[in-house]
């Protein structure tokens, strides 16, 4: 204790010191985990889409009619897509083409009734995933951190077909993922997007 | 005073440090903003390729059914520019690849949450090139393969700061489908 008060200037600059290196390594530690929670989302959105773009990039593959079914844009928010389905063949040799569906679902916590939420800035955005239905039958589903989902359909010049789904040349979808962790993140959403031409 | 000169020591080597994690911690936040702005921007070149690469492949190939049988039936270099080319809503003007050409910067927004969008400016470049197995290159004379190019720029926050460290840039061959 005496040598701590006879070096009461020194014992106070080193807990400053130490202060110091400490705050220094837990947000180092804060930085390294926005940054695998960013990795993640990332890579969930990648695979997502990619595998997504691969799939709609082949509508309307051996049909001869107008490739898209339906087009249904969602109740209450704005932009967001509810349902997407179209036609195509899964493989070359199948006789009749496969019906192919896109649904947005909402996520809901363990009570089955409340919608999962992510908290980006001051807002709690509702949580969906994407589900695949190939002839009705569920074929696959996004991860489940969706907080945007848009399939836009297009004419040859880039403009909206405005609901004649006869019209569509170009598909455009748009999505957003959230990021785990995201109230201590720096980049709270992910997004992703791509055109393709329809066959 | 030796007691004295450690401790300024001591302080000012963590101060260094605490100054070096900050900027390094700024460089991850800019680093992961840019990716997030490189793959919107994506999106939306792949966008404005499919519109320009949905029109004719030359004015000579227009109306549709029209066959070109020598490559100097195509329009001649250098191809004109800015000549008023827009994707969003085209034309009469803009009604085969090359018209695209150095367009003067168009803006394309890629769509976000609660209709908020996020804008870049779309320019392209349109070269005729030979392609030789895997290779391309930029040909001086006309042939039956164009090379479309957009390059994407996010438009500047206000104080005049883009986000994205360098323009994107994505290319994409079309070919000629009336010509033999």
């Amino acid at each position: 204790m005496f040598f701590i008060y006879d070096n009461l200037a020194a014992t106070l600059v080193a807990m400053a010191v130490m202060l110091v290196l400490l705050s220094m390594q837990q947000r180092m530690r804060d930085v390294s985990i926005e940054q695998v929670g960013m990795y993640t989302a990332k890579k969930q959105s990648l695979d997502f889409g990619l595998w997504m773009r691969d799939d709609i990039a082949n509508i309307g593959l051996g049909v001869s009619g107008a490739p898209v079914v339906a087009h249904t844009p969602h109740a209450t928010l704005p932009g967001m897509t509810s349902t997407f389905t179209f036609l195509k063949k899964l493989n070359p040799s199948d006789p009749t083409p496969a019906t192919i569906s896109y649904q947005l679902e909402e996520v809901y916590e363990t009570d089955g009734v409340t919608q999962q939420t992510i908290q980006v800035d001051t807002l709690a955005v509702p949580l969906f995933e994407v589900h695949r239905y190939v002839n009705g039958t569920l074929d696959g589903k996004s991860a489940p951190y969706i907080t945007y989902f848009a399939i836009d359909l297009l004419d040859v010049n880039g403009a909206s077909v405005a609901g004649v789904l006869a019209l569509t040349q170009q598909v455009r979808m748009t999505f957003s993922m959230g990021v785990p962790y995201a109230s201590r993140s720096y980049v709270r959403e992910t997004h992703w997007g791509a055109t393709v031409q329809v066959n | 005073m030796p007691q004295t000169l450690l401790a300024f020591l001591a302080m000012m080597i963590v101060t260094l440090l605490a100054i070096n994690q900050q900027q390094r911690v700024l460089r991850i936040y800019e680093s992961m903003l840019d990716d997030e702005m490189e793959v919107m921007a994506a999106g939306v070149a792949l966008q404005a390729l499919e519109i320009i690469e949905a029109q004719a492949f030359d004015s000579a190939t227009l109306p549709v059914g029209a066959t070109v049988t020598d490559p100097s039936e195509l329009t001649a270099l250098p191809f004109a520019t800015n000549n008023g080319c827009s994707l969003r809503g085209l034309n009469a003007l803009c009604d085969d690849v090359d018209d695209f050409n150095g367009m003067t910067p168009d803006t394309l927004s890629f769509s976000m949450r609660n209709g908020v969008t996020y804008a870049f400016e779309v320019t392209a470049t349109v070269d005729y090139v030979t392609t030789t197995g895997a290779s391309v290159a930029i040909s001086a004379v006309p042939t039956y393969d164009k090379q479309i190019t957009v390059i994407l720029q996010d438009v500047p926050q206000p104080g005049g700061r883009r986000l994205l460290f360098n323009p994107v840039r994505l290319t994409r061959l079309k070919s000629c489908d009336a010509c033999s």
